[in-house]
């Protein structure tokens, strides 16, 4: 008797859960036909992450139209395609990739879309920090480090001139004036940090996400709440409490969340540890436009300014 | 013996001994009447319906406890209304109901582009960040629940076992079929801060399960599912306090043990007759 309902309502469930992707799939398919299409001289450039999209679009500048997949909602970890990203990237000339395990979910996407697109993996030729993580050749965010950004930008113009001979110059001297900016911004960053003495440097974040922003600018990973270089996992009881007695140990002040929707996690090992939850970070992905981190530049010099306050006012 | 005491010394272990003790023995004694009933899909289609509050709450920028109980008291408000009608069993009206409101979730979910991360957390459960609301509930959940039964359990057990005898002898089965549907879901609230959405279902139906191996007596049954539950909360923490399994998964781990261990011994009762 009780199979009869319980078989029903499976089905009931994954029928309605199939409409409801249908019909996001035909929103999204009418959302993407309403955006102008790329003029043809142009190269489409499709790009996973954020960082990458500004990446392009400071290379690129009018030679290129820039479609991203990842916006400033969307975990690259956890993300999971639609129909219009598969759309997208069958026009695609370049398919701009971050690498090193972060956006593998790009492999399906192709392989679906059946893209003739020319592939750049952003990461080539960037030594990974090691992690132990399950999966993963290497801490796969690698963009907090500038002098990782300006390789980024170095592979990316290259991919550029190759899909697109004529724009080589115009690719090779962008690329050479952003890795200006990005040289300056390096400079604010240390000088941001400048004032704090070492042993107050110490950095508590979600995910291990900051490893090279760690390495870059002389901080300290105390530890990370969330046990792993990804966001989809949940800490053990031993895990929070070493992670306690690291806080207290050390003295830090803040942990930094990543998203400020459910941070009860941070609050409890805050509370419990004494000491303060923090302004999130730009970890994975970039702001809103309109926010202070709408650029990877203003997104990273954000970051430091972020970690210096709750350092220095202690 | 300090490995028993140390982790009671941690105030978020204690809030999350506190979620699991009230969880463990509130799903444990509910889930006896809910298998007894035939409604073991009840537990799974409660977790998905509760996936709708869940992301409202995260679009509105909500507590997701509030979100969860706000689309629980919208599912048992509608089932009544349509189990007012007769032709309508509560079955039936669940059957129809939870399935929208959980299309209606995974649909939200698909429009919104921010479907982040945390909110997938919520969904598997996060013991260890266990907020002030979040014990409140679980407090007025338990003091639900004891209600109830106190007050209600005779007939909710004859329901559960003979409903026609139940409706000849004049009781309101349909009032009593909404009120276990109430509480369960009340309990589904909580679990799904404890264990999440995808192990609700083990734990609302695990250990009775291990308590009808035992025992056919109701209010034993009721009382072993209520301690076994609890017993699982318990020493689920423990393991996580010394291990790198998460809260929520090391519960439902216990609780798949406890069962395992009644099985071995209702066989070894069955040899020994
Ligand atoms: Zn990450």
């Amino acid at each position: 008797m009780s199979l009869i309902p319980s078989a029903l309502a499976r089905v009931l469930v994954l029928g309605v859960a199939a409409l409801a992707l249908v019909a996001c799939g035909d929103d999204d398919e009418a959302g993407s036909a309403a955006t102008p299409s790329a003029s043809p001289e142009r190269v489409s450039v499709v790009a996973t992450t954020m960082q990458l999209q500004d990446f392009a679009r400071q290379v690129g500048g009018d030679r290129v139209e820039v479609t991203g997949i990842l916006g400033p909602d969307n975990e690259p970890h956890e993300y999971e395609p639609t129909p219009s990203d598969a759309e997208a990237l069958a026009d695609a000339d370049v398919v701009l990739e971050n690498g090193a395990n972060l956006d593998e979910w790009l492999d399906d996407l192709l392989a679906n879309a059946g893209s003739k697109a020319k592939r750049v993996t952003a990461v080539d030729g960037i030594e990974l920090l090691p992690t132990e993580e399950e999966g993963f050749p290497g801490d796969p965010h690698v963009w907090h480090d500038p002098d990782n950004a300006k390789r980024m930008v170095d592979n990316i113009a290259t991919g550029l001139s190759a899909a697109n001979s004529e724009g080589r110059t115009t690719f090779v001297r962008n690329a050479t004036a952003y890795k200006a900016k990005l040289d300056g911004m390096a400079k604010q960053i240390r000088a941001t940090f400048a004032p704090i003495p070492a042993d107050r440097r110490n950095l508590i974040t979600t995910h291990d996400a900051f490893g090279y922003f760690v390495r870059a600018s002389d901080l300290n990973q105390v530890g990370t709440v969330l046990p792993s270089v990804s966001t989809d996992s949940e800490p053990s009881g031993r895990q929070v409490r070493e992670l306690v007695e690291a806080i207290r140990a050390q003295d830090v002040k803040a942990i930094f969340t990543e998203e400020a929707v459910d941070a009860s996690l941070e609050k409890q090992i805050a509370d419990e540890a004494g000491a303060e939850v923090s302004t999130s970070l730009y970890a994975d992905v970039l702001g809103e436009p309109g926010s202070e981190g709408e650029t990877y530049i203003d997104a990273e010099l954000a970051n430091a300014k972020a970690m210096a306050a709750a350092w220095a006012g202690s | 013996m300090e490995w028993l005491t140390d982790p009671w010394t941690s105030e978020i272990m204690r809030r999350a001994f506190a979620e699991a003790i009230v969880m463990g023995a509130a799903a444990g004694a509910l889930g006896c009447f809910v298998l007894l009933r035939g409604l073991a899909f009840l537990g799974e289609s409660v977790a998905h319906t509760l996936i709708l509050g869940v992301v409202v709450a995260f679009l509105l920028g909500g507590p997701v406890a509030l979100g969860a109980v706000g689309a629980a008291a919208a599912t048992v408000g509608l089932s009544s209304l349509l189990a007012a009608d007769r032709r309508f069993s509560v079955d039936v009206s669940m059957g129809v109901l939870l399935p929208s409101f959980f299309g209606l979730g995974v649909t939200l979910i698909a429009l919104t582009d921010g479907y982040r991360a945390r909110l997938e957390d919520t969904l598997f459960g996060a013991i260890l960040g266990v907020t002030d609301l979040d014990l409140g509930l679980a407090a007025f959940v338990a003091l639900a629940a004891a209600a109830t039964l106190l007050l209600a359990g005779k007939e909710l057990a004859l329901v559960a076992f003979d409903r026609p005898m139940a409706r000849a002898m004049g009781y309101r089965v349909g009032l009593l079929d909404l009120l276990l549907f109430a509480l369960v879901t009340l309990v589904a609230v909580v679990a799904l801060r404890a264990v999440g959405n995808v192990l609700l279902t083990a734990m609302l139906l695990g250990p009775a399960l291990s308590a009808r191996l035992l025992t056919r007596t109701l209010w034993p049954m009721v009382a072993l599912a209520g301690g076994l539950g609890t017993l699982a909360g318990v020493l689920g923490l423990y393991w996580s306090y010394s291990s790198a399994v998460g809260g929520g998964p090391a519960i439902v781990l216990v609780v798949a043990m406890l069962f395992a261990l009644a099985a071995g011994g209702r066989a070894a009762i069955t040899l020994v007759r």
